[in-house]
């Protein structure tokens, strides 16, 4: 009797500590996109700049994003597996991508290397079910997708996981046309939100958010945020379109992440 | 004065026996039937075109499977021997086979010299040839063993892969495995042994269960086994694919780049 009693004792105390385990483990949100959301210094993306805004004792902010990287070889070269492995229920994925899509897939150069190999990352147009089926040169094959169905995907696995998926749109290039920056909204970040709103999840218009802001600055203030080029961010470019995130964030009082956000 | 002139000579000698040693390069051997060799005309097997994806500079590739034949017959005819008889250490065996095993072992019937008994035991028939000497007949896994482990006994590296799969779909439209039989005999062969298993059979179906039937069609002859050139390149990189995950594997060592 005394025995059985000292044993429920010894299990009550080890599922308290259980508990306690469960409940103090931290939420985090995965970042998943490419240059323009994670490079090396003297260049940074912005989903290494926003850790800054978000209370570190609360989430945890892990930035998955890889330069050079399109939906298709995101999923290709195993990364995105690697994050919906690591999801747990509570999670958040903020997927962006757009700069390196733009390619039309094929099987020959530069889709393919010398010796025949699949180094293609263009994805189809559009948000469709459509594909594309490559027999590569050298005996790989290959099926692409649309842009969107990437995206259905990451969204689709995500919530499958018991994470909340967060699209966005990509961050606006360093152009000025008649003093206007050129929105993404007739391509890639159109169908971002395309899909956002067909899945049913949020959606964070970071093209428009930053460009409204460039206009206000003008090309010489913008121009000091980039590299010497259209597209890659300095720290402060990365600021910038992680405060535009952020933006996005308190303009809608149903995203979650509200909550995580520091009060500066 | 002398006794440093020897030393000289005997020095320089080893060099130039060392650098014959490093010059002469393994062989890797192909065993198995059409889907590995053919005419390199209108059909290609794939050990024909993996040598593509190696390195010529440093491995030679002999192909030496031969159409029509079983691990049986390839054993009977005296084909097995001649490959065991020049393998050197350092040599790679790639075996192959799975297309030629099914027929009934049966005097009265044609294919019946190159049936086999299915699958890995030690089991035995022996036959009867009216004009010929009598035959005795093992099991696939058994003729697999027996390659195996002569290859072994040279210094080889056995390799066995599964057979390349056929052109035909289960009613869900997925290419059929040949994981029941042959590809399963194959692989629990090379398990027994401790050897190498490249599971081609797999590899190359999943790339087919990618394409449309169109392009499918397009890798073959106009039978559902045989393989174009088209086909035999996309089987040669699945081999190479299954390799690479098996970083243990030194043939990896010869893959080009």
């Amino acid at each position: 009797m005394k025995k059985a009693l000292k044993y429920t004792m010894l299990l009550a105390i080890t599922g308290l500590i259980g508990l306690a385990f469960t409940i103090q483990q931290k939420p985090t949100i995965y970042i998943i996109g490419d240059s323009t959301t994670h490079n090396t210094l003297p260049l940074m993306g912005w989903g290494t700049a926003i850790a800054d805004f978000f209370d570190s004792t609360k989430i945890n902010v892990a930035n998955h994003a890889m330069a050079g990287r399109s939906t298709r070889t995101f999923v290709k070269e195993g990364r995105w597996d690697k994050v919906d492995s690591l999801l747990k229920p509570g999670d958040y994925v903020m997927m962006v991508f757009g700069h390196n899509e733009g390619a039309k897939p094929g099987i020959t150069p530069p889709n393919a290397d010398a010796a025949g190999r699949a180094i293609g990352r263009g994805v189809l147009k559009g948000i469709g079910e459509d594909t594309v089926h490559l027999i590569y040169p050298n005996g790989s094959v290959e099926i692409v997708h649309t842009f969107g169905w990437y995206f259905r995907k990451f969204i689709r696995d995500t919530k499958a996981k018991g994470a909340t998926p967060i699209v966005l749109s990509m961050i606006p290039h360093n152009i000025f046309k008649d003093g206007k920056v050129p929105r993404a909204d007739s391509n890639y970040g159109l169908w971002s939100k395309q899909v956002a709103e067909q899945e049913g999840v949020l959606f964070i218009d970071m093209n428009n958010i930053t460009a409204d802001k460039y206009e206000k600055w003008g090309p010489d203030s913008v121009s000091k945020l980039f590299a010497p080029d259209k597209t890659h961010t300095t720290k402060l470019g990365a600021t910038v379109n992680a405060q535009s995130v952020v933006d996005g964030i308190k303009a809608d009082p149903k995203d979650p992440l509200n909550k995580y956000i520091l009060n500066k | 004065m002398k006794k440093i002139k020897y030393a000289f000579a005997l020095l320089l000698m080893a060099v130039i026996g060392l650098a014959f040693i490093k010059q002469q390069k393994p062989t890797l051997y192909m065993v198995g039937d059409s889907t590995m060799h053919n005419d390199n005309k209108e059909l290609w097997g794939w050990g024909t075109t993996i040598a593509d994806l190696l390195d010529s500079t440093k491995i030679k590739v002999v192909n030496s499977a031969q159409a029509g034949r079983s691990t049986r017959s390839y054993t009977r005819e005296g084909r097995w021997a001649k490959v065991a008889a020049s393998l050197k250490p350092g040599d790679y065996v790639i075996m192959g086979f799975g297309h030629n095993e099914g027929s009934k072992v049966d005097t009265a019937k044609k294919s019946g010299d190159r049936g086999v008994l299915r699958g890995t035991g030690d089991d035995s028939v022996i036959v009867n040839w009216a004009t010929k000497p009598a035959e005795v007949v093992h099991s696939y896994g058994w003729y697999l063993r027996k390659f195996v482990r002569e290859a072994k006994a040279k210094g080889a590296t056995p390799i066995i892969v599964s057979m390349i799969p056929r052109r035909e779909w289960d009613k869900d439209g997925k290419i059929i495995l040949a994981n029941k039989d042959y590809g399963l005999w194959a692989k629990q062969v090379a398990e027994q042994e401790g050897v190498a298993f490249v599971d081609v059979n797999t590899i190359t179906a999943d790339k087919y269960n990618l394409l449309t039937r169109e392009q499918v069609f397009a890798l073959f002859g106009t039978d559902h086994t045989h393989t174009n050139k088209a086909g035999a390149v996309i089987n040669a990189q699945s081999f190479v694919d299954g390799l690479k995950l098996q970083p243990a594997i030194t043939l990896n060592n010869y893959v080009k780049q």
